[in-house]
């Protein structure tokens, strides 16, 4: 029965839904009022390995959604599987947490610690790991966000990017199987962002880790293997960056923009010019102009 | 208003081995119905910076004059003062106190003495700017709402204020594509209509260079540029060390202009590129004709 070869099997099998929603409802319970409906059936399977980037108006159920991800809110109905396992059952929240670790929205609802290096290694001790590899890990994580000066700083008096930084840190050291990231740049300086982009996708590609990042920057989705459009709890749109970025008029419907350059070369081919589709960043559109 | 920034320098938790230079010798002026960006690397001391600007910090030295008269530390006023120049910080979460959305707007125009009528015009006009439907969120409590829908209930309670001065800080992070266009219109608009004079602080070069009429560039704690921003955006090469991009149009016809394509640079909105770009393929300047 527990024979290796089909237990590896097992986890092949296991490594290509990593996570799996059907139907799923999510409910805001409210004192004597009607509940809010955040998410209203939403089906998706996130595959392992992928890069997954969710975009939606503000309240469309995107923090919502993240939160499903790694058992913080369970479903009002339908199910959720994360890596094989129900988040309605208490018991798989710890190894679910494990799996998926998150950067919220405001980091100031992530500060623990009382400095920036216990803030980045807090999640690491939970998972008993050697101190000196602990160390270690912290030390690179705060290089990798340009943040080592600050180690032995309070977090809670950082700037508002600085306070990202440490956030992003913080997942950084921890590698989790998959990181949720919840607008995890939104106050990062146009450089910060490009590095943070830059540093995740490599860690992606080299190391196979599941991204699932929720943001209202269009230009971090061009590089995504897949954008989910929500809109009130439901899925709207769902493809590739190309795809989803070809016609601005459907976006515009649903209160978005697509990135700067694709809205430019879609009013440049509605006034007549011969530019192919599918071109989302200046590098495209500079090699296809001259 | 007119504000001025003398030789202005703040230490955070001077003589502590956690000591941090915040300002180094800041100097500027921001005229009466200016608008005005200031843009720079995370960490650059720009929240520090404006939070002088209507005494909520005071200069470790040199200092701050609204109007000609350095900022009094007296709490009337100090109280008098932040009803005209009014600052939206950079995570108000933390700004908002009440219960309700309603309440939280009605707020600052009930401190100001206004009538009860009078007040719900103000919450009424400002939730309708920044496009938070009035029935459905007036009676939402504040910690139920999304980041980018809590984000438009602070916006709505400075604007409610109408101050003289509005001192915003990252407004728009957090918002969606649409909400951040129609919001900084919107308080565009005031600008324009009313003179409102106002000071945005942003990360994002593409809205600052569309926006402002002057930015400030601060890095480690100085203002080390400033002017229009064709002069700032003009100046590639110096940007980058500073943290900072081009706009995205801009760097878009840096790029062809590096490439031989014949293009103005001093350009930031999409409009006006297009129309670069079309004459171009209409000479037959680029390879797509
Ligand atoms: N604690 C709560 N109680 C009641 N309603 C809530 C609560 N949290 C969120 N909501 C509502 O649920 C809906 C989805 O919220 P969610 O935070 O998931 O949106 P979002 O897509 O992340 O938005 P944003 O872009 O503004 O961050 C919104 O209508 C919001 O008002
Ligand atoms: N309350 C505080 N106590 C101690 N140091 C602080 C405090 N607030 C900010 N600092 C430090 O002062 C410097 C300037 O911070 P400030 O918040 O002004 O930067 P900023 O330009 O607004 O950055 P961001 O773009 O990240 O918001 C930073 O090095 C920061 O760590
Ligand atoms: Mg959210
Ligand atoms: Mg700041």
């Amino acid at each position: 029965m527990d024979n290796p070869i089909t237990k590896d099997m097992g986890r092949a099998i296991l490594a290509q839904e990593l996570i799996c929603t059907r139907r799923l409802r999510f409910e805001y319970q409210r004192k004597q009022r009607d509940p809010v409906v955040a998410l209203n059936g939403i089906d998706l399977t996130v595959h392992a390995g992928e890069f997954l980037v969710i975009i939606g108006p503000n309240g469309s159920g995107k923090s919502t959604l993240l939160k499903h991800f790694n058992a913080l809110l369970v479903p009002t109905s339908g199910d959720i599987l994360v890596d094989r396992l129900s988040t309605a059952e208490e018991r798989n929240h710890w190894y679910i947490r494990q799996r998926c670790g998150m950067v919220f929205e405001n980091p100031d609802n992530q500060i623990v610690a009382s400095t920036v290096e216990e803030d980045v290694a807090f999640g690491l001790e939970n998972l008993g790991i050697p101190a000196v590899e602990i160390r270690r890990r912290v030390k690179e994580a705060l290089a990798m966000v340009g943040m080592e000066k600050f180690s032995q700083h309070a977090p809670h008096l950082l700037s508002g990017g600085q306070k990202q930084c440490v956030a992003i840190a913080g997942i950084l050291a921890m590698r989790p199987v998959c990181l949720l990231l919840d607008e995890p740049t939104a106050m990062l300086d146009p450089c910060g962002k490009k590095e943070v982009s830059r540093i995740v996708k490599k860690i992606n590609r080299e190391e196979k880790i599941t991204v699932i990042w929720a943001t209202h920057f269009m230009e971090e989705a061009v590089t995504a293997d897949r954008v989910v459009v929500l809109s009130e709890g439901r899925i709207a749109m769902e493809g590739s960056p190309q795809e989803i970025f070809a016609n601005p008029e459907e976006l515009h419907a649903l209160k978005l923009e697509g990135p700067p350059i694709a809205e430019l070369v879609w009013q440049l081919r509605t006034e007549g010019m011969a530019l192919p589709p599918g071109i989302l960043t200046v590098d495209e559109l500079v090699s296809v102009l001259c | 208003m007119l504000i001025e920034v003398l030789d202005l320098s703040f230490v955070y938790m001077p003589g502590t081995p956690f000591e941090v230079k915040a300002l180094r010798n800041v100097n500027m002026k921001i005229k009466s119905g200016q608008f005005v960006g200031i843009i720079g690397q995370t960490g650059s001391g720009k929240s520090t910076l404006i939070q002088h600007f209507n005494g909520l910090l005071q200069p470790s030295e040199g200092k701050v004059l609204v109007d000609g008269k350095e900022i009094l530390r007296n709490s009337l006023a100090l109280r008098y003062l932040r009803r005209r120049i009014v600052l939206l910080f950079q995570y108000p979460e933390h700004q908002l106190f009440e219960e309700t959305v309603y309440e939280d707007i009605a707020l600052g125009p009930k401190n100001l003495g206004l009538s009860g009528k009078e007040v719900d015009k103000r919450v009424w006009d400002a939730m309708r700017m920044v496009e938070l439907d009035f029935s459905k969120y007036k009676d939402r409590p504040l910690f139920d709402l999304s980041g980018g829908e809590m984000r438009r209930v602070a916006i709505a309670g400075v604007l409610a204020m109408q101050p003289e001065v509005l001192i915003l800080d990252e407004p728009a992070a957090g918002m969606d594509p649409e909400g951040r266009r129609a919001i900084l219109g919107q308080i565009r608009r005031i600008h324009k209509e009313k003179g409102l004079t106002l000071i945005l602080v942003s990360h994002n070069m593409d809205e600052v260079s569309r926006l402002a009429d002057s930015l400030f560039v601060m890095y480690e704690g100085e203002i080390v540029l400033s002017g229009s921003p064709a002069v700032i955006f003009g100046g590639y090469s110096r940007l980058e060390q500073y943290g900072l991009t081009l706009p995205t149009m801009t760097e878009l016809m840096h790029r062809l202009k590096e490439r031989g394509c014949s293009v103005r640079t001093d350009v930031f909105t999409a409009s006006e590129v297009r129309q670069e770009l079309l004459a171009l393929s209409r000479k037959g300047d680029c390879k797509s004709v």
